[in-house]
């Protein structure tokens, strides 16, 4: 049975190999090494606290605040000034339930299936805001990493996501969107 | 009886055509389009970040090929044991995002699957891994490239 197994990954490599030669080959082969790093600016660390203590905190405090992420405030701003595209990454019931009004929904765990959504969205020279749920999901921080790796130049993480937005008393709207 | 069928002949060629038709089903998609099936790949959050492309693009050819022997019935065994394998692979991943609680789309078949992992995934996974484990252990080479340089 091991000369299987020992044929088995022989088999699997043969079949990568040609795989990676067939990308080598390509117009626009994919890269196979990321060399950017994927956004970070969710935390696990700390307990869950007040969440309208940590809009505030957000709010005035923007030293403390991870690079490229924004705080409800400044998403208010940017939003107010017209020049930004918002994208929610969490699932399309929770959308409809509420959202950022103009938010565009991109499921992050279903990105692949809203390629032409964000395409049609967001050109790769916008600036770009990303939120989830709150400063412990990280949705966001995944999906502003996949904008990256598409060539998206401008991408901002609004780490408090709809707990700050809505701690903050602003508006919301609700639907698909459709 | 259910040992006897388990080895059936008729049986172990349809799991290899099922095995094998499956397998280059869920990698067309994926051969095509190997950035889209790496962001399914990094959206388990298992393989490192950095090498998630690379891993995505073997992971869809070493499917196409696998898939392509086992329907061909040439290697059979081998490819088989290369299923188990993958299979077992598929198996642990889901089964750890389960684990930690999370819902990602599985990628199974690149973007034309539309389904989400959780229990009912794992119990096909369980279903496809002894599938190739009876392809492996049984197969005679019926209708297939082995059987016929064997003269059966």
């Amino acid at each position: 049975m091991v000369k299987y197994f020992a044929g088995g990954l022989a088999i699997i490599v043969v079949a990568a190999g040609i795989g990676l030669a067939q990308n080598a080959m390509r117009s626009r082969p994919i890269k196979l090494i990321q060399t950017i790093e994927p956004v970070s600016t969710a935390s696990h660390d700390s307990p869950a606290v007040d969440s309208t203590d940590t809009a505030k905190s957000d709010d005035s405090g923007e030293q403390s605040a991870p690079q490229g992420s924004v705080s409800a405030e400044q998403t208010l701003a940017l939003l107010q000034g017209g020049a930004v595209v918002i994208l929610d990454a969490r699932a399309p019931s929770a959308y409809a339930d509420g959202h950022i009004p103009g938010a565009i929904n991109i499921p992050y765990d279903k990105l692949p299936d809203y390629l032409d959504v964000l395409e049609t969205s967001a050109a790769p020279n916008e600036k770009v805001i990303c939120y989830c749920w709150s400063p412990t999901c990280d949705f966001s921080d995944q999906l502003a990493t996949e904008l990256k790796l598409m060539g998206y130049e401008n991408v901002l993480v609004f780490t408090g996501g709809w707990d700050h937005w809505t701690a903050a008393g602003y508006d919301t709207e609700k639907g698909t969107g459709e | 009886m259910i040992g006897r069928i388990l080895t059936g002949r008729e049986l172990n060629f349809a799991l290899r055509l099922l095995l094998g038709g499956m397998l280059i089903y869920a990698s067309w998609s994926k051969v095509a389009s190997p950035q889209q099936f790496a962001m399914s790949v990094r959206a388990y959050e298992i393989v490192p970040f950095s090498i998630s492309n690379l891993f995505a693009l073997c992971l869809a050819w070493a499917e196409l090929g696998v898939g392509v022997l086992l329907l061909l019935g040439a290697f059979t065994r081998s490819a088989a044991a290369a299923s188990m394998m993958l299979m077992a692979m598929f198996f642990v991943a889901i089964a750890t995002v389960l684990v930690r609680g999370m819902v990602v789309d599985c990628g199974c078949f690149g973007s034309e699957g539309g389904s989400t992992t959780g229990p009912l995934l794992l119990v096909r996974n369980a279903f496809l891994v002894l599938a190739s484990f009876l392809v492996m252990r049984h197969n005679d080479g019926m209708f297939g490239i082995d059987g016929l340089l064997r003269g059966r």
